[in-house]
Formats: C-alpha cells, structure tokens, sequence
C-alpha cells in the first residue's frame, strides 16, 4: 500500500497508451486480474500518478455509456484502492469492536470496603425493604397460625435456607404451641450494608414482641444481618444472622 | 468464459462492497463513540456515588468506634476522638456536656470498650446522610467491681460533608 509503488518503473509508455479503448482490450478475456503484470500495471498507474488523475473519471464515464456486454468487462478497479479499502473496513471494524467491548465486555464493579454497593440507588433500597419485610415474616410467629406462618416465612427464602428454617421449626414446634407462644416483630431501622446486582446484605434493627401463656410481654432488641439474593421470584433471604 | 467474467465481475464489485462496509461501519463506530461517552460519563457517576456509601460508612463507624471506646484514665483522649468526628449541633451538645461527663468518668472509674460489628446506609445524599451502627462491647466502672458488662448498642448517626469530609451532626440509640 506504499504511495510510492514501484518507483524506478520507467515512464516509457506514453499516456495516450492508457486511453479508455485500450484499457478493456488489455484485460479482455483474464480470468484472474489479480496476477496479471498488465493489469498491476495499469491499475498502479490510475491510483498513483497525479498527472493522469484527471483523465481517469472521464474514462470511467465512459465505461458506462459502453454496451452492457462491454461494460462487463471493465476492468477491476485499481488494487490500491482495494487495499485502502480492506484495510479502513479492518481498522474501523477493530474500533467499533473496542467501543463495543468499552459498553458491553467489561465485568461489572466488585464489592469492597471502599465500594460497598455497586448497584443504583433504587435497587439496593428496594433490596434492603425486601430483605426487612422478609425478616418480619420469618421472625414473626403464633401459636394459632403456626404452620401457615411457617409456610409464609418459607416463601421468602432459597430452597437451602428454607429447608433448614422447615427443619429447625419443625423442631420447637410442639413446645412453642404447647405455651401459646406468639412473636411479632417490627422493624426499628433498617440499611444497606453491601450491595451488588445480584446480592444484597442489610442490617436490620428488629423490636421483637413474645407473649408466653401466663407470663408478661417480653420486647427484644435485635440486630440481624440479613443476607438476599435475586432470583426469577424476587429477592429471597439466603441467610440471617443475628450480632 | 462465464467462470472468467463472473470472477471479473466479482472483482469490480468488491470495492463497492468494502465501500458499502466502510460506510455502515462509519456509522457503527460514530454510534460505538457516542455509547462509550455516554457510558463513561454514566460509570463516572455511578462510581461517585457508589464511593460515597464506603466514605459515609467509614466515617460512621470511626464516630462510633470513638463512642464506644471510653476510658476514665484518659477522658481527653476519649472526648477529643469524638469531636474529632463531629460537627453543628452534636459537636455543641458534646462539647457542652464533657466536663461533667469526665468527672462522672473519674467518680466512677468507668471504661468502656466497643467494636463495630456491622454498619449500613438508611439515606444518602450528595451532602448528607443518614447510618446506622450495631456495636458489641463491654463496660465496667467501681459499682460493678471492674467486672465486664456487656454493652451493645444499635446507634443511629446523621452525617453531614463538610469542608470534603463526613462529620456526624447526630448520633441518637435506635431504642
């Protein structure tokens, strides 16, 4: 592609030899223009001289007023252009490909102690609502509607952490009816601790109200950590820790 | 001769088709342009501000952390952690109120120590910002013959930005 070409190549053709009626004669009947010498030639020639610049978009007008069956015949364009061509599709293709990768390729931010949430505003806080209103349905319980309790809090959980919870519930069952246990909870606070599109960890400030048969209201404070993961369902309580 | 002329053929086409090329790629690549400007803008501010909940929540547990951590053998020390880290209103109300509470250090030969076990953003703003702090500790004094206590709290802390850093202009029990 050097602007230059073939310098030393000696200006012994004249320049009528590049008149528009001799260039289909020289290429008539190639199969392959790319490896023909006449064809390098000339084609050379079109892109290259300055001086023979100006003919050269009279004698493509030309070629078109040619019969069909002529015009079929036009010579391929100059190879420089070809290559000028091939190499601006490469060089705009890589661009294009690099802003592409620049909006679409690179991994989303990571969640660390200078960067603790990485997702919008809105979806952390509506995260941090979930995982609290969640937290009160799982804490919350009665002797009357036990089971039924049980399956709600259930509902606002993974699959792992449901089983667990179905399990430990299943466990304290008999004596939390037996006492006429109820417990209902009320969120003092709640905040995002961490947040990423995918997971969300909120602190929530429980006031935990357990009325026992025959003994007094007792009102807890409690801080749990309450840990939610986003699913096709909502966000779900993968953990709850209490600190 | 069809093979020949339809490569021939083939030949004259391709500079048209890399120029068509060119052209929609042109056009890809002004479109790519505009998107990654707009998405660099976007990520500048999504970083910004998703930094600001590290700084705010930083800045809520050094206060909490100097709350928490009183000793009657250097009240000043203690005091000074706190001002240090507030500001308006609170920094007043401190200030306002250490001479007695340092006597009542002394009377009492109090101390206190705490961590925080966990913090977290309830509101944010440009300038402002509302945290709240779980701390675990313990505290012992002469009535409780130097045996621990434990002492937890669940704090609730206002920050403003002032002059480029979070200073707490509140601090209340989430009783």
């Amino acid at each position: 592609m050097s602007v230059s070409g073939p310098g030393p190549r000696p200006p012994k053709r004249p320049l009528g030899a590049r008149t528009p009626t001799a260039r289909p004669r020289k290429v008539a009947g190639r199969t392959s223009g790319a490896d023909d010498p006449v064809f390098d030639d000339s084609a050379e020639d079109s892109a290259e001289d300055v001086t023979q610049e100006a003919p050269e978009p009279e004698a493509r007008h030309e070629h078109v007023e040619w019969p069909v069956e002529d015009e079929q015949e036009r010579p391929p364009p100059s190879r420089r252009t070809t290559g000028l061509l091939v190499a601006l599709v490469v060089l705009l293709a890589a661009v294009t490909a690099g802003e592409a990768f620049y909006v679409y390729g690179q991994d989303d931010p990571v969640v660390s102690a200078k960067r603790p949430v990485v997702t919008g505003k809105v979806a952390a806080t509506s995260a941090v609502d979930a995982a609290a209103r969640s937290a009160v349905d799982i804490v919350s319980s009665s002797f009357r509607t036990y089971d039924e309790q049980v399956d709600l809090a259930a509902s606002k959980m993974t699959d792992s952490f449901a089983e667990e919870f179905r399990q430990t519930k299943a466990e304290i069952r008999e004596d939390f009816i037996a006492q006429k246990t109820e417990v209902t909870a009320e969120v003092a606070a709640q905040g995002v601790v961490q947040a990423s599109p995918e997971q969300v960890v909120a602190l929530v400030f429980l006031d935990q109200s357990t009325t026992k048969a025959g003994t007094d209201l007792n009102v807890a404070q409690y801080k749990i950590l309450v840990t939610v993961v986003r699913t096709e369902g909502g966000w779900l309580v993968s953990q709850m820790e209490t600190i | 001769m069809t093979p020949g002329r339809a490569s021939e053929r083939g030949a004259a086409r391709l500079p048209v088709l890399l120029t068509v090329l060119v052209v929609v790629l042109l056009v890809a690549c002004g479109v790519g342009g505009y998107a990654a400007f707009r998405e660099h803008d976007n990520r500048a501010a999504a970083q910004a501000e998703q930094e600001r909940y590290g700084e705010v929540l930083e800045a809520a547990r050094r206060m909490a952390v100097a709350f928490v951590n009183i000793d009657y053998r250097t009240p000043e020390d203690s005091f000074e952690a706190v001002a240090d880290n507030a500001t308006g209103e609170f920094l007043e109300q401190y200030e306002g109120s250490s001479e007695s509470l340092v006597d009542l250090l002394t009377t009492n030969e109090s101390v206190m120590t705490g961590a925080v076990r966990s913090a977290a953003v309830t509101g944010l703003d440009a300038d402002s910002a509302t945290v709240i702090v779980a701390t675990n500790g313990s505290v012992s004094n002469v009535s409780s013959n130097d045996e621990q206590t434990a002492r937890d709290f669940r704090l609730r802390l206002d920050l403003l930005l002032v002059d480029g850093e979070w200073r707490t202009n509140n601090l209340e029990f989430v009783g």
